[in-house]
C-alpha cells in the first residue's frame, strides 16, 4: 500500500525526472564547443550595411545581426507568418492607412550603444527613404507619408495609400531592418562594423579569409546557444565540398546541380533545397537591333528547350518556368502566349525578319556557376535556329557593372524579390522608371515601357489596390503583355542547394532563404 | 654541314622525343576536324560526366561534350597563340633591342627603363592587363602574350649587340661609312639571331602556358571553343568526382610545354659556340 505522501513524493520525483530528462539529454547531446564553422561560398563580403546589402555575400550575415519590428519565421521568407520582433504588437486604423507599432522594452544594442527606442526606428526609416544613402530599397517605403514617435516605445506610420500588407515590409529583411541611430551618429561605418540587436554581434573580419560573429548575451530573447559563427570565405565549389566531407566546416552551399546534391546525400550529409522563387530570365534589350524586331524575339523564344535546361541542372534544382513571374510568387499565371520549342518556326521567324542565314551577336556573361553553364546551354540551343551568341565572359562584379551600362543586348539575370508577390518583381524589371540609363534605374534591362508601350498603367494601378482579385487580374494582364512582346525570356526557377553535417541542429526548417541562418536556439550536437 | 650542325639534336634522344611530341601536336592541330571522333562543342547533357571509355576516350564534361575531341581541338589555339605571340615578340623586341644596344645614349636609357618596368611585372599579369583592355579575341590574346614577352627579346638583343658593336669587323664597317641599318642587318643580326632562336623556342612553351593561364581565368579562348586552359578550369570544378577532366588536359599541356623546353635546350646546345668547339675537339680527338 502506497501512502498518499509517498505517492505524492513519487509523482514529484517522476515529474522532476520527466522535466529534467530532456534537459539532461540535451546537455549530453550538445557538442562541447558551440562554434559553427560555415563554408561561405563567396570570396569576401561587400557591405554589411543592412540598408544596402542585396548580395548573397552579405545578406546571410546581416540577417544574423539585425532585426526588424516584426520577424519572419526562421528559415522562411513568408510574410503570412509574421511574429513580434522589436515590436511586441502592432495595429492599424480601420482604413489601413495608419499603422502603430508598440516597441519592446529593454532591447540592448550590440556594444556600448545603449537601449533600442523609437528614435532608432524613425532614423532607420528615414535612412532608407532618403536620397543620401541611396538604398536600393528606397522604393519599398515610398508609400509612407510620415512616421512619428509617440514616446520612446511607440511608432506611428501614416501611409499615402491604404496597404493591408504594410507589416510585411517592417520585418527583418531589406527595408525593414532597424539600425542604431547613436552608432551612426558617432561615426560607426555600418558597412564594415554592423551594430544590431540580433542574437549575434559582429566580432572580426579578415578580408578574403573569414568573418566571425559572436553570441550577443544580452539578447532580449535569451542567451544564444551558439557562442560563435565563423564564416570562412570559400568561393571554390570543390574546396567547400571537400571541407564539408572532412568535417572542417559544418555547413555550406552546394553548386546548384543535381550531381552535387546526390554526392552530398551519398556522403550522409543533410541537403536542404530552398526555393526562394529565384527565376532565371534572359532580358532582351528591345531597343537594340535586331532585337527591336518582335519576330526576332519570338524566334529566340521558340528556340528555347526548357527540358534540356532542366535535365542539365537536375530535377531537384530547376523547374521550367513560362512566365516572367515565377510560380513561387503570388500573382503568377500561365494564361499567356506560350512559345513552344520549335526550331523550324524559329528559323521561319528569323527569315521573315530578314535573317534567313541567322545572325551573330556578342553577349556579356558572368563567369559564375549560376550563369555561365546556362548561357552555354542557350548558346548551343540558339545555334540550331541560326543565332550565334558569342559569349564574352567576365567576372561577376564586372558583369553587373557592364549590364548596367547597357552593353549587352541580352542580359541573364537570376532574381527573387520580396514580398513574394508579382508587384516588386514586375516593378523592378518591367516598369519604365526602372529602365537602365534613367536616374531611377533598377533592373529594367529590356527597356520595356521606356519610349514604347509597356505595363506602367497596370503596375501603378495594382501597387496600392486593396482588392486582391483585381491585383491578380492586373498582374496577369501585365504578364500577358510581356509575353506577347517577348520583353524577356523566362527559363526556369532554381532552388538553392545547401548541405550540413548531422551535428547541425538548426531547430527550424530551412525553407526559402538563400543560405543558412541561425536562431538563438540553433546548436551543434555531439558527433 | 647542316647535318653536322644538327648533330646535337639528332644525337639527343630527349630532344628527338620532344620534337616527336611537337610534331604530334602540330598534326593534331592541323587535322583536328578529321581526326577528332566527335564535334568538340556539341552538347549531349544526358551523357554528362561519363568516365573515360571506348566511346569517349577521355570521358565527357558537364555538358556531355567529348573531352578527347576538345583536347585535340585545343591544340589549335595553343600552338597558334604560342607561335604567333612569340613571333610578334621577336619582331618587336629584337630590332628594338639591337637599336638600343647599338645607338646607346638616351635612346638606350629610355628603352632599358621601359623594359625594366615591364619586366618588373610577371608576364601573365601584363597579358591580363592587355586582355582586359583589348578584349579576349584570339588575336588579342596573341597581342597580349606577344607584348608581355617583348622585354625579354629586347634585353637579349641589346646585350648581344653591346658585345658585337665593339668588335673589329663592326668598327671596320663603320670606317668604310656603312650606315647603322646596314651594320645592324649585316653584322649585328647574324650574331643576335642564334640566342633569339633559342629564347623563342623556350618562349613558345611559356606562351602556351600563358594562353592556358588566361583561358583558365576565363580571359583567353571563350566558350564554347576549347582550349587546354579552359578545359582544365572546367575540370577543376569537377575535380572531386571526375578528376580526369582536369588531369588529362593538364597532362597534355605539360607534355607540350616540356617538349618545347627540351627542344629549346637542345637548340641552345646546338648554337652554343663553346659546345660547338668542344664537340669539334672531341671529333678531332676521335680521329
Amino acid at each position: 500500500m502506497i501512502s498518499r505522501r509517498r505517492l505524492g513524493g513519487l509523482a514529484a520525483t517522476m515529474g522532476v525526472a520527466a522535466l529534467a530528462r530532456p534537459g539532461i539529454l540535451r546537455a549530453q547531446q550538445l557538442a562541447p564547443e558551440q562554434v559553427m564553422q560555415v563554408g561561405f561560398p563567396v570570396a569576401d563580403t561587400g557591405t554589411l550595411d543592412p540598408h544596402i546589402a542585396v548580395s548573397n555575400a552579405d545578406v546571410p550575415i546581416v540577417q544574423q545581426v539585425y532585426e526588424g519590428l516584426l520577424a519572419l519565421p526562421h528559415g522562411a521568407l513568408d510574410a503570412t507568418q509574421l511574429s513580434p520582433g522589436l515590436a511586441e504588437r502592432w495595429e492599424s486604423s480601420p482604413d489601413r492607412k495608419v499603422w502603430t507599432f508598440h516597441l519592446r522594452r529593454g532591447v540592448r544594442w550590440h556594444g556600448d550603444f545603449g537601449e533600442f527606442s523609437s528614435a532608432d526606428v524613425l532614423f532607420s526609416l528615414e535612412r532608407v527613404r532618403g536620397t543620401t544613402l541611396g538604398s536600393p530599397f528606397r522604393g519599398t517605403l515610398a508609400n509612407i507619408a510620415k512616421a512619428e514617435a509617440d514616446g520612446p516605445l511607440t511608432v506611428r506610420i501614416t501611409l499615402q495609400h491604404a496597404d493591408v500588407g504594410f507589416p510585411a515590409l517592417m520585418v527583418n529583411h531589406q527595408a525593414g531592418y532597424v539600425v542604431c541611430k547613436r552608432a551612426v551618429e558617432q561615426g560607426v561605418n555600418l558597412r564594415s562594423r554592423p551594430i544590431g540587436t540580433g542574437p549575434f554581434r559582429f566580432e572580426a573580419h579578415r578580408a578574403r579569409e573569414r568573418l566571425t560573429l559572436a553570441a550577443h548575451d544580452a539578447y532580449w530573447g535569451g542567451r544564444p546557444v551558439l557562442r560563435q559563427i565563423v564564416y570562412h570565405f570559400m568561393p571554390d565549389n570543390a574546396t567547400r565540398e571537400l571541407a564539408l566531407r572532412s568535417g572542417d566546416i559544418d555547413l555550406t552551399a552546394l553548386p546548384a546541380r543535381q550531381d552535387a546534391v546526390d554526392r552530398a546525400r551519398a556522403q550522409n550529409q543533410i541537403v536542404d533545397l530552398t526555393d526562394v522563387g529565384n527565376l532565371v530570365t534572359i532580358h532582351i534589350n528591345m531597343k537594340k537591333p535586331p532585337f527591336n524586331d518582335v519576330r526576332v524575339r519570338r524566334a529566340l523564344a521558340h528556340g528555347i528547350d526548357r527540358q534540356n535546361l532542366s535535365d542539365f541542372f537536375g530535377k531537384d534544382i530547376a523547374t521550367p518556368q513560362l512566365s516572367v513571374v515565377s510560380a513561387a510568387l503570388g500573382g503568377h499565371t500561365t494564361d499567356i502566349p506560350l512559345y513552344a520549342y520549335d526550331v523550324d518556326r524559329a528559323k521561319a521567324l528569323l527569315a521573315e525578319a530578314g535573317h534567313p542565314n541567322g545572325f551573330a551577336t556578342e553577349v556579356i556573361c558572368s563567369s559564375i556557376d549560376l550563369y555561365l553553364p546556362m548561357m552555354q546551354l542557350m548558346q548551343e540551343q540558339w545555334k540550331k535556329i541560326g543565332f550565334t551568341m558569342n559569349l564574352r565572359v567576365v567576372d561577376h562584379p564586372t558583369y553587373h557593372r557592364l549590364i548596367r551600362q547597357d552593353l549587352s543586348p541580352l542580359v541573364a539575370y537570376s532574381a527573387a524579390r520580396y514580398p513574394t508577390v508579382a508587384q516588386p518583381y514586375l516593378d523592378q524589371f518591367f516598369h519604365s522608371a526602372a529602365a537602365i540609363g534613367k536616374p531611377t534605374a533598377i533592373t529594367n534591362f529590356s527597356h520595356y515601357g521606356n519610349g514604347m508601350p509597356g505595363i506602367d498603367d497596370l503596375l501603378d494601378k495594382a501597387r496600392y489596390s486593396t482588392d486582391a482579385a483585381e491585383q491578380n487580374r492586373l498582374w496577369a494582364e501585365a504578364q500577358r503583355r510581356i509575353a506577347t512582346e517577348v520583353a524577356a525570356l523566362p527559363l526556369y526557377s532554381v532552388k538553392y542547394a545547401l548541405a550540413r553535417n548531422r551535428r547541425v541542429d538548426l531547430t527550424f526548417t530551412q525553407k526559402n532563404y538563400v543560405f543558412y541562418g541561425f536562431s538563438r536556439t540553433s546548436r551543434l550536437l555531439r558527433a | 654541314m647542316v647535318v653536322s650542325r644538327l648533330r646535337p639534336i639528332l644525337e639527343d634522344k630527349g630532344a628527338m622525343a620532344g620534337l616527336g611530341v611537337i610534331l604530334l601536336f602540330c598534326l593534331m592541330a592541323l587535322l583536328a576536324p578529321w581526326i577528332a571522333p566527335h564535334d568538340p562543342t556539341t552538347q549531349n547533357v544526358r551523357d554528362a560526366f561519363q568516365g573515360p571509355g571506348a566511346r569517349y576516350w577521355f570521358g565527357t564534361d558537364e555538358f556531355g561534350r567529348d573531352v578527347f575531341s576538345r583536347v585535340i581541338h585545343g591544340a589549335r589555339p595553343a600552338l597558334m597563340i604560342g607561335v604567333f605571340s612569340v613571333v610578334l615578340s621577336v619582331v618587336l623586341g629584337m630590332p628594338l633591342g639591337m637599336l638600343a644596344g647599338f645607338v646607346g645614349g638616351r635612346f638606350d636609357t629610355a628603352v632599358s627603363a621601359v623594359v625594366d618596368v615591364m619586366m618588373s611585372f610577371p608576364s601573365l599579369l601584363l597579358a591580363l592587363m592587355v586582355v582586359t583592355l583589348l578584349g579576349s579575341a584570339p588575336s588579342m590574346v596573341v597581342l597580349a602574350i606577344g607584348i608581355s614577352h617583348v622585354p625579354v627579346f629586347v634585353r637579349l638583343a641589346r646585350s648581344s649587340t653591346l658585345v658585337v658593336r665593339e668588335l673589329d669587323f663592326v668598327a671596320a664597317s663603320r670606317s668604310f661609312g656603312a650606315r647603322t641599318g646596314h651594320i645592324l642587318r649585316r653584322h649585328v643580326m647574324p650574331n643576335v639571331i642564334g640566342p633569339t632562336i633559342v629564347m623563342a623556342t623556350l618562349g613558345i612553351a611559356g606562351a602556351i602556358r600563358e594562353e592556358a593561364g588566361l583561358s583558365f581565368l576565363g580571359l583567353g579562348i571563350q566558350p564554347p571553343a576549347p582550349s587546354w586552359g579552359n578545359l582544365i578550369r572546367d575540370g577543376v570544378n569537377a575535380i572531386l568526382h571526375a578528376p580526369t577532366l582536369a588531369l588529362l588536359p593538364g597532362l597534355v599541356l605539360t607534355a607540350s610545354v616540356l617538349a618545347f623546353n627540351i627542344v629549346g635546350d637542345s637548340v641552345r646546345d646546338m648554337l652554343d659556340p663553346h659546345d660547338i668547339a668542344a664537340a669539334a675537339a672531341k671529333r678531332d680527338r676521335a680521329r
